[in-house]
């Protein structure tokens, strides 16, 4: 009997390096992508133009980067659209908010691209010269981390919850450094500070609420046409009141995919397709316990090409 | 805690081996006990933490990820050979590692 599968589009967060080879043949998905970026580079940023994966580095811009993360999962979701890969669920991680509302047909692709630089501007107006940063620590639990945190009055706070064991911290630049070396002294079997300056999801950036929400209110959103799954509290929204109150919090509010991806697989999804340039939520479903495949994008397109 | 007999060594070998073949798309017979695990097989932390629990529901081990961090700390792995030392010394003294060194 052929098992009922029930998918959900995964929108990762931008990457720190791109993939050796972003679009691993896929003709369609690398003319889309280029579509798209013109596209973007004539309502948002010219430079985008520009873009390739070969000879461009947008690694050490934070807007950029994000631009780029968004406009690939974009198109790698429009692809498997066209294929008619009809998730039943989808879920934003992080920044990749703004593409699952695009994949949901809850914003444009251009007001998703606005969405992104007002919520990166409002956040640098916010902490202005303060030095912060983000890490992610492996191999301890949120016990231990809270423990080292507390003891040591670090102005820093756990903002993601991978698995019961991965953990995404944001705050402080000084303060983050101090808990990776603590933190590996502690027994981290990894410890890596990423490569952002804003504590994004931390309560640092509440005071972002007021302006993002002013601008939120200049973008029409629509009822979502795919159900969406909250990463803050694992709501799922089929209202667009609700979906814009998320866009508001995502900027400060602490997620946790290990409870999402759990809720999810609870829903009876069991298969995962991460729209996005890395494999990194791949990697970590790993620790997450269920019956269920985790496939990227780019290789689920590639086998469904095989296939025909 | 477990005798490491000749048969749980050469397990423990074959599970590495085979593990990092298929997580590294790589031939099996291309891995040797000098393969250094970043940065030839282009492996990572998440991989490592895999086998970690790959082993402890096998041979059924009491040990904390933390503990196996602080070892780790004290004796870096870069190769494939060291790994499996560290597996085997891990299957061997679990939780009371730390009380084991070189």
């Amino acid at each position: 009997m052929t098992k009922h599968t029930q998918s959900a589009f995964i929108f990762p967060a931008f990457i720190n390096e791109y993939p050796e080879n972003p679009f691993n043949g896929s003709q369609e998905l690398q003319a889309r992508f280029q579509y798209l970026l013109t596209e973007a580079s004539l309502i948002i940023d010219h430079d985008l133009a520009d873009f390739d994966f070969i000879s461009n580095d947008f690694l050490r811009d934070e807007l950029k980067t994000q631009y780029l993360t968004y406009i690939y999962s974009c198109a790698a979701a429009d692809i498997l659209s066209e294929k008619k890969i009809i998730p039943s669920y989808s879920a934003g991680y992080s920044m990749g908010i703004y593409a699952a509302l695009v994949h949901a047909k809850v914003v444009t692709f251009g007001d998703g691209l606005l969405l992104i630089k007002n919520a990166y501007e409002t956040i640098r107006n916010i902490v202005q010269d303060k030095k912060y940063g983000m890490c992610s620590i492996i191999g301890l639990s949120r016990n231990d981390i809270t423990g080292l945190i507390t003891s040591l009055n670090l102005h820093v706070e756990i903002t993601n919850q991978n698995s019961n064991f991965a953990f995404v911290i944001s705050g402080l630049h000084c303060d983050i450094l101090t808990l990776l070396e603590v933190a590996k002294a502690e027994g981290a079997l990894h410890t890596h500070l990423l490569n952002v300056s804003l504590p994004y999801h931390s309560d640092y950036l509440k005071e972002t609420k007021p302006a993002f929400f002013d601008f939120i209110e200049t973008i029409r959103f629509a009822n979502p046409q795919t159900k969406l799954i909250s990463l803050v509290d694992q709501q799922i929204f089929s209202d667009r009141a609700d979906i814009k109150e998320e866009v508001i919090k995502n900027l400060f509010t602490p997620l946790n995919w290990f409870h999402t991806q759990s809720e999810l697989l609870r829903t009876g999804v069991n298969l995962f397709i991460e729209c996005g340039l890395g494999k990194n939520l791949a990697k970590n479903s790993k620790f997450i316990e269920g019956d269920y495949k985790f496939s990227n994008a780019c290789d689920y397109i590639k086998n469904l090409n095989c296939l025909l | 805690m477990a005798n490491i007999t000749e048969n749980i060594r050469k397990e423990v070998k074959e599970t590495v081996y085979n593990f990092f073949a298929d997580e590294c798309e790589v031939e099996v017979n291309t891995i040797h006990s000098g393969t250094k695990i970043i940065k030839e097989l282009g492996g990572d932390s998440l991989m490592f933490l895999e086998l970690i629990e790959i082993f402890k529901k096998k041979y059924h081990l009491d040990i904390e990820l933390k503990t196996i961090g602080k070892y780790a700390v004290k004796h870096p792995v870069e190769t494939i050979g060291q790994l499996i030392d560290m597996q085997m010394l891990i299957i061997e003294h679990e939780n009371k590692i730390l009380e084991f060194q070189k």
